[in-house]
């Protein structure tokens, strides 16, 4: 079992480089199709005006290069681990890449922790309650999940939780009054509990709860959704009616066996919401004030920052692939009766 | 049971929802405390705290906050400029040299004394990095020399009335010259300090950046060392926030003290609200169409005659209630604020349907046309450019110019204005300088060395009948004597106005709004945006 899953690791390992490859590729190629170039938008009127820096400019940044060479050039920094320099921010694009991760990983992770307990919550208590008033209460709930565009949920719940209650603040990860964080992991919440500083752990706690609720609520409606119908269908097997015929209490029958059994099918769209919850990021991210990967990347797309354009889709590539592997190992944990080839 | 873990969850949100004062210790700690911190909520966009490389609109900001020029603008106006480090300034007979006599007692952040020596290597920092924004600012200097320790002499590669206020911008900051060599500073091409200057400053400013982290926060700390009366607020944020409405929101529960990417409709939620004061200052934001003569692009939009129609179709009154209270049309290109400018008559030179339709039907177009109006998704200071379009659009339709709106992300407008690639289209300018001279780029002029930026864009050729305004615009760029340049500045403008391929739509105030019972004197100036320097704690 250990060898074979090692085996497959491996395998899946030197298929991910193949796809990171293409990415790469695809991202370079499609970023240079774009009619725009890196001068118009990262030069002012005036600089652009200016013979002298616009020539200066090119020659800095390799613009002038085919975009073969261009890539071949990346390509070649990019094995000797030196993703290039952000056009855009003149730094290093793993600096940039690191400097703004913790923060996205901090938010996706609560979301995800959210999205992940009250989704096979609700839909256990909607397969259990199957058409009585809390499961329709549930079911609505879900169906928003899945249906709210984010930036509209964002907005409203801000305008209620921020506006009116005053339960929460209206953006940031940390309030600037009274923490400047520096060193640490850079994830406020695990910094502050490293720290012993509870104060810091309460206030970047607040500051999560909102996006991390707008950001997790569509994973947790298709994560309920998907609980409940699998459940309703193994609830409806007869090994079940069989534990209950054996005298079985109905919390055990769903909990040991009927929720066993309708966990491949939540695990994989588990991790299709976590990606599409990097997808959502962008806007929330915005909304909130909150300084992560989304709003790098949106800049540095509309900025034609090609190196970090770059860096950013094999970074969330990455992480797609990594989670899918996640996925495909968790099954075999999940149900041993899969084999990994 | 279920009560017990009800009450137990109830506990653990409570604890979170009211844990909101948090106390010290770890590497994080509180820091200063609060009455003494000023939290200004806003939209910067800064990719680069390094003066040699801002160009963004709250570059100043930073750069007045954390650094000193020899000139800084004097606070209030619209970049009048004031001796700052410099004492004063002797000019020679060429207008050419300047000798500027520094003050003794200014002392860097570091302790260093700021000398000549700092201010030429300054300068010379950023005339050896020609692939920078700041570049074009500087390069009017042909040479800077430290003549002994507090006087420096500057020579200009040709006669420039704007020198002085030039000098007033982040291009002309002073550094810490020891310190930044130190990290990778060079004064003869080839600077690697950028990514140390992106993480502090190294200035005589009465701020200190302490730290900044893109697109999160910058934290700005009184200089202990600062050589001015210095305020009583120890520590500034400002803090990134891209949601207008989450601005207004922190506004009104105090998380911030100002909230500064406002603008006169989303101000008036904030209308009545206890302790908060709504204002606005004055900003040298013109919006304007730009009408190409190139032939190729559509003959009819680059016919003369249809480019006075669209201006005699346009409802100036309209785009003052675009922009707000405190709006303007300018004549053509020059502000309110700067030498002799003109604003449009709205009685005289307004709205004329009958004249337009006239000048429509003598250009051959009596029954209109189709055109393409091209804008960015973008907003300058508040002012949506898309509205801008919407409105330009049904005001054409009256002299039947049928207008189709393209809209575009903004990278996607400036590189079809590069390659001259739209007949028309909205945009928006924001000087450098606060100077007369730094608006001849509306000038016409397509190729060569008096080629300027809309008169490249707009394919608009120097002639024998627009020469004049060429010539004009010279006298003014070398003219010390106020009174004789905003002469010149007057008979420009009138000149320009009787042929141009712009439409110049209005000129609007910047709104934001703070808290009043924390703050006193906030004064709003568009250069530097909110005068940190003045700013008082209550």
């Amino acid at each position: 079992m250990c060898l074979a899953l090692a085996r497959f690791i491996v395998r899946r390992l030197f298929l991910m480089a193949a796809l990171l490859l293409g990415v790469s590729l695809v991202v370079f190629l499609i970023s240079h199709l774009v009619p725009s170039n890196p001068v118009a938008a990262n030069l002012s009127q005036t600089a652009m005006n200016n013979p002298d820096t616009v020539a200066a400019y090119i020659a800095k940044w390799g613009l002038d290069k085919p975009v073969h060479e261009q890539y071949l050039l990346y390509m070649r920094n990019l094995l000797k681990g030196d993703f290039g320099t952000s056009i855009r921010t003149g730094r290093p694009v793993l600096d940039d890449l690191l400097h703004y991760f913790p923060a996205t990983l901090e938010l996706s992770v609560f979301a995800m922790v959210v999205a992940v307990i009250l989704g096979i919550l609700f839909g256990v208590l909607s397969a259990v309650f199957k058409d009585q008033p809390l499961d329709l209460a549930l079911r609505t709930i879900s169906v928003s999940g899945v249906s709210l565009p984010s930036f509209w949920f964002s907005l409203l719940i801000m305008s209620v939780f921020c506006g009116k209650l005053k339960w929460f603040p209206s953006g940031g990860r940390i309030n600037p009054r009274l923490f400047n964080p520096t060193g640490g992991t850079g994830i406020y919440t695990l910094d502050a509990i490293m720290w012993g500083n509870w104060g810091m752990f309460a206030d970047s706690f607040r500051h999560l709860v909102l996006p991390g609720l707008v950001l997790g609520f569509f994973t947790m409606g298709l994560i309920a959704r998907q609980t409940r119908s699998n459940l309703l269908e193994a609830m409806s097997m007869d090994y079940i009616r069989t534990a209950r015929s054996k005298g079985m209490g109905e919390r055990r029958v769903v909990a040991r066996h009927a929720l066993n059994n309708a966990l491949i099918p939540i695990i994989t769209v588990s991790g299709m919401g976590f990606c599409n919850l990097l997808g959502g990021m962008v806007f929330v991210e915005k909304i909130f004030s909150w300084p992560g990967i989304g709003q790098y990347a949106y800049l540095s797309a509309t900025t034609l920052d090609f190196p970090a354009i770059c860096g950013v889709s094999l970074f969330i590539a990455s992480t797609y692939l990594a989670i899918n592997l996640f996925i495909d190992i968790m099954y075999g944990v999940v149900d041993p009766r899969i084999r990994y080839q | 049971m279920k009560f017990r873990r009800l009450l137990a969850i109830m506990l653990v949100l409570a604890l979170i929802a009211g844990c909101n004062r948090g106390g010290g210790g770890g590497n994080a700690g509180s820091t200063t405390p609060e009455s003494s911190t000023v939290v200004i909520g806003l939209q910067s966009d800064l990719v680069t705290i390094d003066p040699g490389h801002m160009y963004e609109p709250y570059a100043n900001m930073v750069a007045y906050a954390a650094y000193d020029m020899l000139y800084k603008v004097e606070p209030g106006t619209m970049g009048t400029p004031m001796p700052s480090v410099a004492k004063g300034v002797e000019i020679d007979d060429s207008g050419t040299v300047y000798t500027f006599a520094l003050r003794e007692d200014v002392v860097f952040a570091s302790g260093n004394p700021l000398t000549a020596a700092d201010v030429a290597w300054s300068f010379n920092r950023v005339l050896g990095m020609p692939e920078s924004n700041t570049y074009s600012s500087v390069q009017i200097v042909a040479n800077v020399e430290a003549v002994g320790d507090y006087s420096v002499v500057v020579t200009l590669n040709e006669r420039d009335a704007s020198f002085l206020v030039k000098l007033t911008s982040n291009a002309y900051c002073i550094l810490d010259s020891e310190v930044v060599k130190e990290h990778g500073g060079s004064d003869a091409g080839g600077d690697e300090a950028k990514a140390w200057l992106d993480t502090t400053s190294a200035g005589s400013g009465p701020y200190i950046i302490k730290s900044w982290t893109p697109k999160e926060q910058l934290v700005l700390e009184k200089n202990p060392n600062y050589w001015r009366e210095a305020g009583n607020i120890d520590q500034i944020i400002l803090r990134e926030m891209t949601s207008v409405d989450a601005q207004i929101t922190a506004l009104q529960n105090g998380e911030i003290d100002i909230a500064l990417s406002l603008n006169t409709e989303t101000a008036k939620q904030l209308a009545g609200v206890a302790n908060v004061q709504i204002a606005s200052g004055d900003t040298a934001l013109i919006t304007f169409l730009v009408m190409s003569r190139d032939e190729s692009m559509s003959a009819e939009m680059s016919n003369p005659l249809v480019q006075e129609a669209v201006r005699l179709a346009l409802d100036y009154e309209g785009y003052l209630v675009l922009g707000g209270e405190g709006s303007t049309v300018p004549l053509n290109f020059v502000q309110r604020g700067f030498s002799g400018a003109l604003q449009r008559d709205l009685d005289a030179q307004g709205r004329d349907l009958e004249k337009a339709k006239e000048l429509m039907a003598q250009a051959g177009y009596p029954d209109g046309f189709d055109i393409t109006l091209t804008c960015a998704t973008n907003n300058s200071e508040g002012m949506e450019w898309t509205l801008v379009a919407q409105k330009a659009a049904a005001d054409l339709a009256e002299i039947g110019i049928n207008v189709t709106i393209e809209t575009l992300e903004t990278t996607l407008v400036y590189e079809k204005m590069r390659n001259f690639a739209m007949p028309f289209y909205v945009m928006y300018w924001s000087p450098d300088y606060y100077d007369i001279n730094n608006q001849f780029a509306f000038l016409p002029g397509r190729e060569g060395e008096r080629a300027t930026a809309y008169g490249n864009r707009a394919a608009w050729d120097i002639t024998e009948d627009n020469a004049v305004l060429r010539e004009l615009a010279d006298q003014i760029a070398v003219e010390t004597d106020e009174a004789r340049r905003a002469e010149l500045a007057v008979e420009l403008q009138q000149k320009y106005a009787e042929d141009n391929p712009l439409a110049f739509l209005l000129q609007h105030p910047k709104t934001f709004a703070y808290r009043s019972d924390r703050l006193a004197n906030v004064i709003y100036n568009d250069l530097c945006k909110i005068e940190l320097v003045e700013l008082r704690a209550k």
